[in-house]
């Protein structure tokens, strides 16, 4: 793998250097565009004696395009082996206030989660969003901004909750409607003081899990496991809010997520127990070195002179997971009664490079403390993971 | 028969009084040697959540854990974990089942165990093979796991007759050897795995461990080099000096004495089975090289017959199917003659004689080994009688009840001789 990556970084480059600013037009209203995206993770923990993993982490081909002003599409693939599709939709657009999306794609719910992954700007998305927020799922969602682009929403519904956590067996329908709604006070005017570039938030999504799910998996940025899932029924009910405040060069983005999952029936003699609550935050900031208008021309492909297209980033976070009132000492059991709570805090620093518009290099060092309210007796062990990533986009 | 507080109604009443927490060990009155006490029938009751029974038997072949309550005689253990246990014996139907107590509380523990072996005896029509076997390993001394037959109740339904059998684990390491800080090894034989005689394989630890001696203890420092030397030692070791060295590594006369007692059980599936090694632990003492073998899983015992040589798999096979240890270890003079004393003192306790009455009033003699398996039958009979999910009927336990007892009545004077035409 440590022999491929560049090799394939290289190919990637050079193809995507060629067909960057190429598209299919077909006559005047049809253009198909292509899209390809390899990412490669250099990772190390303190944990893993040193070793450095190398993981191509993404591997995506796919196209996005319009038919006439009023249709958007997009399809992506992954390629790396399992042939998983990612987005299969069609976007109809009657005006500005009414859109109409259907096929597969993300649930709307989380700011991170619905931000793309050349957008983000740390390597890993936080631990609360990650693990959260619903994936994607086939549905239907009808969105759009209203109120002079003051108000945006989007409402679904959608066939599962996107989650990754399903045990094995075979997949089953559950049926899932989830709602966002943000403002932002300027609304499309271009001044509004203080408040240019503010975005608030809120986000509702309901789904009934069947009978042998399992709960969100507590996993640290390294990946590894901090809270095994327990076994979940019922009602899983998020809630979310954020905010997103652009003042000059900064940025400042905050984000606070819930899933309360019940657990009926889900007793050793098919009792219900008591819901478990995954609640989780975080709250960054990113300082564009140059300016955010000369991060937005690198972006856009200008060379990138000096310090132009670099950016600074921090992160604090926190996720916890049990349930609530639990007290400590609490043996855990995929059918426990009760769970102490397992609280995970992070703290990232990075630094985003934007050599143009199809390479990204990014590097992060996180630091990660578990508190385990079951096991007082072990002092919460904080771990360093630098963690480093080329992104190659086109 | 249901004699004790259903698992419900207990689990209930406990709950209700408030004294649900009992995870610990239990009153100094009672220790494990109760649980394994085979003068009786015991009886063991498991509350598991429905679904996570139905999944567990369809997915018999996976060791995933399910949490559970373990209920014996007044004490019920909170919340240990089970799964599906056994390799030829795993079933669907009947399933094999491991109990940890302390799979989600490291600090339970239950009578001073760790975890027990709720074995299905799916092999085995009497359901008596593994009982009987180990009852004549600790006859003569050799460190055997304790067991007793069991009746196995999940969530109130019959699942059928278990027999609970103590796990090979530091707790049985502190038990029998006084120290648990050694290295054990399970010996994971898999039939699709390449027959293996302690041939030396190379010096490297991986060709010996995980595969075949998988780690109980030190799983993340398995350190098999001494296992490496070991067999280098037994296969090329010369004549003269192969009992000193190979004693560096292996109690010799403890492993002469285990295959006594497996050539007398007439056991195909042991040190010296049909198939290879199989069905034995190996522990390496704390602060040395020298290990010992423990044994395990007796359900094929008996099944080469009474009049199976003693010699069986050692010089009535071909040369590539002979045990390296055991072909060397006979060829010197000392462990040959703990071989075959060994396997005399199997008969003469076999054969110890006993009057004991008759259902019509009379009086009648038999050896020991007839005693015990006629109290173990008369014992599960009714058992086995309402055990729908055994894999065999009721008239087959009945027959191979009888063939044990035949075995059992003749066995002795069979060895006897063969061990008398055999050169010491």
């Amino acid at each position: 793998m440590t022999r491929i990556a560049p090799l394939l970084i290289g190919t990637l480059l050079l193809c995507a250097t060629t067909a960057a600013s190429q598209s299919l037009r077909i006559g005047e209203s049809i253009r198909i565009e292509p899209k390809a995206r390899v990412d490669v993770d250099f990772r190390t923990t303190e944990s893993d004696d040193g070793d450095v993993d190398v993981d191509l982490a993404r591997r995506r081909v796919g196209v996005s395009g319009h038919v006439t002003r009023h249709v958007e599409f997009e399809v992506e693939r992954e390629v790396d082996g399992t042939g998983r599709w990612r987005d299969v939709f069609a976007d109809v657009r009657a005006n500005r206030a009414i859109q109409l999306r259907a096929g597969h794609f993300k649930v709307p719910f989380s700011r991170e989660q619905l931000t793309g992954a050349g957008d983000l700007d740390f390597i890993d998305r936080s631990r609360a969003a990650d693990l959260l927020a619903p994936g994607r799922s086939v549905g239907v969602a009808l969105h759009g901004r209203v109120v002079r682009r003051i108000v945006g929403y989007e409402v679904g519904t959608f066939v599962g909750d996107g989650t990754r956590s399903r045990l094995a067996g075979p997949a089953v329908a559950e049926p899932t409607f989830a709602a966002r709604a943000t403002v932002r006070p300027r609304g499309g005017s271009r001044h509004a003081g203080a408040i240019s570039d503010l975005e608030i938030g809120a986000a509702v999504a309901t789904s009934e899990l069947r009978d042998g799910r399992a709960s969100v998996r507590g996993r640290l940025t390294s990946s590894d496991l901090f809270f095994a899932p327990v076994l979940v029924s019922g009602r899983r009910l998020r809630v979310g809010g954020d905010l997103d405040w652009r003042p000059g060069p900064f940025e400042v983005r905050s984000e606070f997520l819930r899933a309360d999952d019940a657990r009926q029936h889900q007793g050793l003699m098919g009792e219900t127990l008591a819901p478990l609550r995954a609640q989780g935050w975080y709250a960054s900031g990113v300082w564009a070195i140059a300016g955010r208008s000369a991060h937005a021309r690198a972006n856009d492909g200008f060379a990138v002179r000096g310090l132009t297209g670099l950016e600074l980033a921090a992160r604090v976070e926190q996720l916890s997971v049990g349930t609530p009132g639990a007290p400590a000492a609490q043996i855990w059991t995929p059918r426990a009664e009760q769970l102490s709570t397992v609280t995970d805090r992070a703290f990232t620093l990075g630094v985003t490079w934007t050599l143009n518009r199809l390479v990204r290099v990014q590097a992060n060092a996180v630091r990660e403390s578990v508190t385990d309210r079951s096991r007082t007796a072990a002092p919460p062990r904080a771990l360093w993971s630098p963690v480093a990533r080329v992104q190659v986009a086109m | 028969m249901r004699a004790t507080l259903s698992a419900t109604v207990a689990l209930a009443a406990l709950l209700f009084f408030g004294a649900a927490e009992i995870h610990a060990q239990g009153p100094a009155s009672l220790d494990a040697a109760a649980l394994f006490d085979d003068s009786q029938l015991q009886e063991i009751r498991l509350v598991v959540n429905a679904r996570d029974w139905a999944d567990l038997k369809a997915n018999f072949q996976s060791n995933t854990y399910y949490a559970a309550h373990f209920i014996w005689r007044d004490r019920i253990v909170k919340n240990v974990g089970i799964r599906s246990r056994g390799t030829g014996s795993r079933s669907g139907s009947k399933p094999g089942l491991r109990v940890d107590f302390n799979r989600f509380d490291g600090a339970q523990h239950f009578l001073g165990l760790k975890s027990v072996v709720l074995r299905n005896n799916v092999q085995d029509a009497s359901q008596l093979h593994e009982r009987i076997a180990m009852r004549l390993f600790a006859r003569l001394g050799r460190p055997a796991p304790r067991e007793a037959h069991v009746r196995l109740y999940v969530n109130d339904d019959y699942a059928g007759l278990y027999s609970v059998v103590e796990a090979i684990d530091k707790a049985f390491l502190a038990d029998r050897f006084g120290q648990d800080g050694g290295y054990l090894y399970e010996y994971d034989y898999d039939p699709a795995d390449p027959p293996y005689r302690f041939e030396y394989r190379g010096p490297q630890p991986t060709a010996y461990s995980p595969k075949p001696f998988k780690p109980v203890t030190h799983e993340q420092d398995p350190d098999a080099r001494p296992i490496a030397e070991m067999a280098r030692a037994i296969t090329e070791t010369p004549d003269a000096d192969f009992q000193s060295a190979v004693s560096n590594y292996l109690h010799l006369e403890g492993f002469a004495a285990h295959a006594a007692v497996e050539a007398f059980l007439a056991e195909t599936d042991g040190l010296l089975g049909d198939w290879g090694m199989n069905n034995f632990y190996l522990y390496r003492f704390q602060g040395t090289s020298v290990s010992t073998v423990i044994p395990w899983d007796k359900s094929e015992a008996f099944k080469a017959g009474v009049t199976a040589s003693v010699w069986r798999n050692v010089d009535d096979v071909p040369a590539p199917s002979r045990n390296v240890l055991m072909v060397r270890a006979m060829q010197q003079p000392a462990l040959r003659g703990v071989f075959l004393d060994t396997l005399l003192w199997c008969a003469r306790i076999a054969d110890a004689t006993e009057l004991s009455e008759t259902a019509a009033g009379g009086a009648t003699a038999s050896g020991w080994l007839e005693r015990e398996v006629r109290r173990a039958a008369d014992q599960i009979r009714e058992a086995v009688r309402a055990d729908r999910v055994a894999p065999f009927t009721f008239e087959e336990f009945e027959a191979e009840v009888q063939r044990l007892i035949d075995f059992a009545h003749d066995r002795g004077t069979i060895v006897r001789e063969d061990v008398r035409r055999s050169p010491r």
